[in-house]
């Protein structure tokens, strides 16, 4: 195909030098309007004038030799309604009511696009007929409506060869389903180019679009070499990483719980692994993601921040293929293919640290240099997602979708004099967490214009940590007096999700979702059990903590009209319903966003977004830990709700670069975040308890230059930004500047296919320091309390910005015949950027503590230096 | 095999020393503050109210403490810290009742109540109102509104308010002995001992009230009994467990991540207005006369269990002593993963303590219970 259109391209556009000035040559067979004037106006050197739109999905004949332009113009327009002035140098172009021909009855062209091959919907795909255009949805589907007679289907879709339908006959509704071929010959795994966010950006109505493939995100250098959507997110303009190494997200000034994670549209609760350093999400398992992070589409809302819907693979309805990774940190299998050919096909993805594969031993070599004592340290985390998806007919297909993942911890200490006689004493910690999600969903063509999807799931989220110490004396090998103690404390998290979504295609330039969607929720907030037991005795207190029970009720509608090709509105609302503890709230979160193009090469836009948030994760650190609950609003507390506005402007000279700058200004309402002096209160004790309630507000801007594909493409970005809170119960109801309140960001990715075999990426980060609360002033001990030197003095939040932050990644990716290895360096200057500061103190020379030679010094701690790493991925 | 050579030569190196360059570095950061007064005082029923005033200091500047220990020595040895020019009064029920006078105490020593014993402290009971103070001659009783306030030209004013707590006095203590070891000589008696206990206190339940226990035995005595014989009698105790309320503070990522066991601080949250045993497990007691011909005083061989009804202040200043060093978020904190943990107070200024305890012992005494087992065993 692509050879095809190269060859006809290459013969089309012969010209000779003209023999008269003003003389053009040019031979085109249905090439795009668009290239073949290229041409004419480098031949004639006559600008051409016209208005967006009106070459779109024109594809123009022509044969001239060295004859004037208009003979030229007369034959492109002949069977259209196009008409040209030619005024100097400039030629006009425009719609020509008297050629326009009557108006003809419309009939509906409706199908899905997928691969060729492994059957998989290809989302985003523009599908252009005459006067009309459509993008599939996420299932692939589209639905457009074009005049009766003679039509053609021209669909494209980044990194795929474009189809040409052919030509049909449409005298009544019909489906249509396209299968689209790769672009090129490179491996699947690693197509990275594409004109998707381009498209995006150009076309929709929306700010702060983005869409990532897997290619994309398994391209981008991270630390480990293992790739991450979220570590590849962080690198996009007005998203935060948070803490050095960590798969967090901020996303314009907001928390690290204001984004709603979904995977095939469920929320996921636990999205990371290792205390943050890697995300749940496999990419194996990924076949691309859409990110919001200004104009929120009307389905979405239960978040302040952002919208990241993970789709994961079908799997191929064709042939069986899959793959095989093994890197520093994990190891990854997946593998999909057909189960009924055609029909039925399944995907599966496994993925594995082994952490503890070099724990265990090393934990067996200190072992054996003592003969009392015994430790055994083991860490790992695993996910796991399966999916099966089945086609009834071209109209209705069904899938089941299962994911778990989970990280554990466990430290084992015991110490045994003897076995049988005297002292032991045995010490056991263990924490299991993840996230369990079972989702079933069945989408049916109910009409050629109405699209429905239904899903029902269930998600749950549980945690629990249990520490146990025994101690006793043994005399031939029974225990003759011991004591045990135990703590344990388990938190989860159970959601029912019924939900229906519908895609409907009323009229030519307007199309609109609705749909509604029923959350069960259960929350069992941490649950503390504490034991203490010895021969005679057995004593246990269990927190008089309950489940909480909520219902949760969404509706929504939206719609998207484009009344030309140069403007667009894309409108929405959305309403929710949250009961709990037999109080109702309910939140009104409208949405509008609309695109203006006075060119073609330019777009401009603005939205209004306004979100509202039920739940929400206690936070106390910058690392992940399991005991982050996610808990609902209770009592008195309100939901936290947030109002942003958004602009952009877009400039796209040619359809692999675009240019881009966005500004947001966002307020948000009933923030909740832990009080001062929260530590206070018991752990157990009801978390409202230990909250502040307050406001924040978050402005800035976003600059990017993306280059989508070719040998060199990646972005570079710029992002402003200002963020502060105010909390009535914190920092004395002052306002102060949010933790990732990162004034000044850059972001530089590049990735350079080399030739076949090699190719590069690389990326860099430079961004003004996250904040930190820094106490300077310290006061004596007043010795109610294990003496310590210098008391802290609550300070002003977030009172000091931590120095410039600065890291450049390299990877390599070197092709074989069977895979690929990547080579990657995290930090490759080495710069260790300070991640916090302790107080703390510099000795000099000597043993003597000395004012002398002991110091009170403020330190900067600085964490990661370079870390190589390696992984291969064979493919079968 | 150049490429080797060079590797080893240039590269390795190289990549060795950014690798390994050191993780932290020394700087002063560019924040301004300023010290403020520091007031501190624990407040004790039938004890005189002392009050120690110093002002901060930036960490950096590293000052002694006014009892710092590298100065034990140093008789009259004066902090820097100390404020002696302020102006202190004293409200008692919101009534003027004094200005505090300035007072020195010349060398080491416990200065002020005893009633600040911290179990974990075991050394010492210090206090800490150092060798320079300002004393009130009002003595404080149980339910006293006290308010201080401070004021210096320098560091400005400061001021805080406690009541006084009331008594809550140990019901009863019940017992149950366990592998008792009775390991006598002809010369001397030695007997050792695992001892499971309920210390009955009742919550008078109308506010949240707030608790510390302690556990402490008298250790060596030494004693000449009515017909004159002398003798040295001890009683001492390897481990104690505590009740699951005094771990109410510590969560369980705590005990996993931060290896603590917490303090034994707690409140009447889960056992408001009811009568509750707090449980202890004392392991490996011993009791020991070195003389078997000696009767001594049945009152000399005891373990002690003090209950102090403690301060609001008192509670929340100690637990987040062991929130910024045991817990955590403190832990973390010291690393910038987590926001730092201050040390709470109830001064104006935020810096110091005023907190008031109140106490009540009961004492448990051994050498009867060690007749009563033996009693019980030739039975």
């Amino acid at each position: 195909m692509k050879k095809k259109l190269l060859l006809s391209f290459s013969l089309a556009l012969m010209y000779g030098a003209s023999l008269c000035a003003g003389n053009i040559t040019v031979r085109a067979v249905k090439l795009p309007a668009e290239k073949v004037f290229a041409e004419i106006m480098k031949q004639s050197g006559k600008n051409f004038v016209y208005s967006a739109g009106l070459l779109d999905n024109m594809l123009v004949s022509v044969n001239i030799k060295d004859r004037p332009l208009n003979e030229a113009l007369d034959q492109i327009f002949k069977d259209t309604d196009v008409s040209y002035k030619i005024r100097g140098n400039n030629v006009s172009l425009f719609r020509d009511k008297k050629k326009s021909k009557p108006q003809t009855k419309r009939k509906i062209v409706s199908g899905f696009v997928r691969e060729s091959g492994s059957g998989e919907p290809l989302v985003g795909a523009v599908v252009r007929g005459t006067g009309n255009t459509a993008v599939t949805n996420v299932m692939g589907f589209y639905s457009i409506s074009l005049p009766e007679g003679n039509n053609s289907l021209l669909v494209t879709y980044p990194g795929f060869s474009t189809v040409n339908t052919g030509i049909f006959n449409l005298t009544a509704n019909r489906t249509l389903d396209v299968s689209m071929e790769q672009d090129g010959e490179v491996l699947d795994e690693l197509v990275v180019h594409g004109s998707k966010n381009n498209s995006l950006a150009m076309e929709s109505a929306s700010v702060g679009v983005l869409n990532l493939n897997k290619g994309v995100i398994a391209s981008t250098p991270v630390i480990f070499g293992e790739s991450d959507v979220i570590k590849t997110l962080q690198l996009e303009p007005g998203v935060s990483a948070g803490v050095e190494g960590m798969a967090g997200m901020y996303v314009h000034g907001g928390n690290a719980d204001e984004n709603l994670y979904m995977l095939d549209n469920i929320p996921l609760y636990q999205v990371n692994h290792v205390g943050g350093l890697f995300s749940a999400f496999n990419t194996e398992a990924i076949r691309n993601v859409d990110f919001y992070k200004s104009s929120f589409p009307a389905k979405y809302d239960g978040r302040l921040s952002s919208y990241m819907d993970v789709h994961t693979k079908d799997g191929s309805l064709q042939e069986h293929h899959g793959s095989f990774r093994l890197g520093l940190t994990s190891g990854a299998f997946n593998i999909d293919g057909p189960i009924w050919k055609g029909h039925t096909s399944y995907s599966v993805a496994l993925r594995r640290s082994w952490f503890d594969v070099l724990t265990i031993p090393g934990c067996a070599i200190y072992n054996s240099f003592s003969k009392d004592e015994k430790n055994n340290l083991g860490l790992a985390f695993s996910d796991f997602n399966a999916k099966i998806n089945h086609r009834f007919s071209d109209r209705s297909s069904a899938h089941v979708m299962f994911y778990y993942g989970q990280d554990y911890l466990y430290v084992k200490q015991s110490y045994d004099m003897n076995k049988s006689e005297g002292y032991y004493d045995y010490l056991k910690n263990h924490l299991r967490w993840g996230n369990i999600v079972v989702s079933a969903g069945w989408n049916y063509v109910l009409s050629p214009k109405l699209f429905g999807e239904f899903t029902a799931a269930y998600t749950r989220y549980m945690s629990k940590l249990t520490h146990t110490d025994e101690d006793g004396e043994k005399e031939n090998g029974k225990t003759t007096s011991f004591t045990y103690s135990e703590l344990s404390s388990d938190n989860n998290i159970n959601d029912w999700i019924f939900r229906g979504d519908f895609e409907w295609h009323p009229h030519d330039l307007h199309s609109i979702n609705f749909g509604a969607y029923y959350t069960r929720h259960s929350f069992l907030p941490f649950r503390n059990r504490r034991t203490i037991a010895s021969e005679n005795m057995h004593e246990t207190m269990t927190d008089k903590i309950t489940t909480y029970h909520a219902n949760e009720f969404n509706i929504y509608g939206s719609g998207d009209w484009a009344p030309s090709n140069s403007f667009r509105l894309n409108y929405g609302l959305h309403y929710s319903l949250f009961n709990i503890e037999g109080r109702t709230h309910q939140g009104l979160s409208p949405r509008i966003s609309f695109k203006w193009s006075p060119t073609k090469d330019w777009a401009i836009k603005a939205g209004y977004s306004k979100t509202v948030q039920y739940v929400h994760q206690l936070i106390q650190r910058s690392i992940s830990l399991p005991t982050d609950q996610w808990i609902p609003i209770l009592g008195a507390q309100k939901p936290q709700t947030a109002d942003k506005i958004a602009a952009g402007v877009y400039y796209s000279p040619e359809t692999s670069l675009t240019f881009s700058v966005e500004g947001y200004w966002k307020w948000m309402n009933n923030l909740l975040e832990y009080a001062d002096e929260y530590y206070i209160l018991p752990p157990d004790i009801a978390w409202n308890e230990k909250m502040a309630i307050g406001k924040g507000t978050a402005k800035g801007i976003d600059f990017k230059v993306s280059k989508e594909f070719g040998k060199l493409s990646g972005h570079v970005s710029y992002s402003l930004l200002w963020a502060d809170r105010q909390f009535p119960d914190k920092n004395h109801g002052k306002k102060f500047p949010a933790r990732f309140d990162n004034r000044h960001k850059i972001n530089v990715m590049v990735n350079w296919k080399i030739n076949n075999k090699w190719d590069m990426n690389v990326s860099w980060t430079g961004m003004s320091g996250n904040r930190i609360t820094l106490p300077t002033q310290c006061w004596v001990d007043p010795g109610l309390a294990p003496w310590h030197y210098g008391m802290t003095l609550a300070t002003e939040v977030n009172n000091y910005r931590l120095p410039f932050y600065h890291r450049m990644d390299l990877s390599f990716t070197r092709y074989t015949k069977r895979g690929y290895w990547n080579f990657s360096l995290y930090n490759a200057y080495c710069n260790m950027n300070t991640i916090g500061v302790q107080r703390d103190y510099s000795w000099g020379s000597g043993d003597i503590v000395t004012p002398d030679n002991m110091k009170h010094v403020f330190k900067k701690i600085k964490l990661l230096p370079i870390i190589p790493s390696v992984s291969y991925t064979w493919i079968f | 095999m150049k490429m080797r050579k060079f590797f080893r030569k240039y590269i390795l190196p190289l990549i060795l020393s950014l690798v390994l360059t050191s993780c932290f570095s020394d700087f002063e950061p560019d924040i301004k503050s300023k010290p403020v007064l520091c007031m501190i005082s624990n407040i004790a029923d039938g004890d005189s109210i002392r009050v120690s005033l110093t002002h901060t200091w930036r960490w950096s500047e590293g000052k002694y403490e006014p009892w710092d220990y590298s100065n034990w020595e140093t008789e009259g040895f004066e902090s820097e810290l100390l404020v002696k020019n302020a102006l202190v009064k004293l409200y008692v029920n919101d009534e003027y009742t004094e200005t505090l006078k300035l007072a020195k105490r010349k060398g080491y020593g416990n200065i002020g109540s005893d009633s600040m014993v911290f179990r974990l402290w075991d050394d010492y009971p210090w206090t800490t109102t150092g060798y320079v103070y300002y004393i009130a001659e009002y003595i404080p009783k149980c339910g006293d509104k006290i308010r201080l306030e401070a004021e210096s030209e320098e560091y400005g004013a400061a001021w805080a308010e406690v009541t006084v707590p009331q008594t809550v006095e140990i019901d009863s203590v019940d017992y149950t002995i366990s592998n008792f070891d009775d390991r006598n000589t002809t010369l001397s008696e030695f007997y050792l001992f695992n001892m499971n206990l309920s210390v009955w206190f009742s919550d008078p339940g109308n506010e949240t009230n707030y608790y510390m226990f302690e556990t402490s035995s008298p250790g060596y005595f030494k004693g000449v009994d009515a017909e004159g014989i002398e003798y040295k009698e001890s009683v001492y105790f390897s481990d104690v467990t505590d009740d699951p309320l005094f771990t109410e503070h510590v969560s369980a990522i705590d005990h996993v991540l931060a290896e603590t066991s917490g303090y034994s601080l707690f409140s009447d949250r889960q056992i408001s207005g009811k009568s509750y045993p707090l449980h202890v497990r004392l392991e490996g007691v011993s009791y020991q006369l070195d003389n078997r011909s000696a009767i001594p005083d049945a009152e000399n061989s005891y373990i002690k269990f003090i209950l102090y009804s403690i301060s609001p202040s008192y509670y929340r200043h100690v637990i987040s002593v062991w929130a910024a060093n045991d817990g955590i978020v403190g832990s973390l904190g010291d690393v910038g993963l987590a926001e730092p943990v201050f040390a709470a107070s109830n001064v104006s200024t935020g810096a110091g303590v005023v907190s008031a305890s109140a106490k009540y012992e009961y004492k448990l005494y051994i050498r009867p219970l060690i007749d009563s087992m033996l009693k019980e065993s030739q039975q």
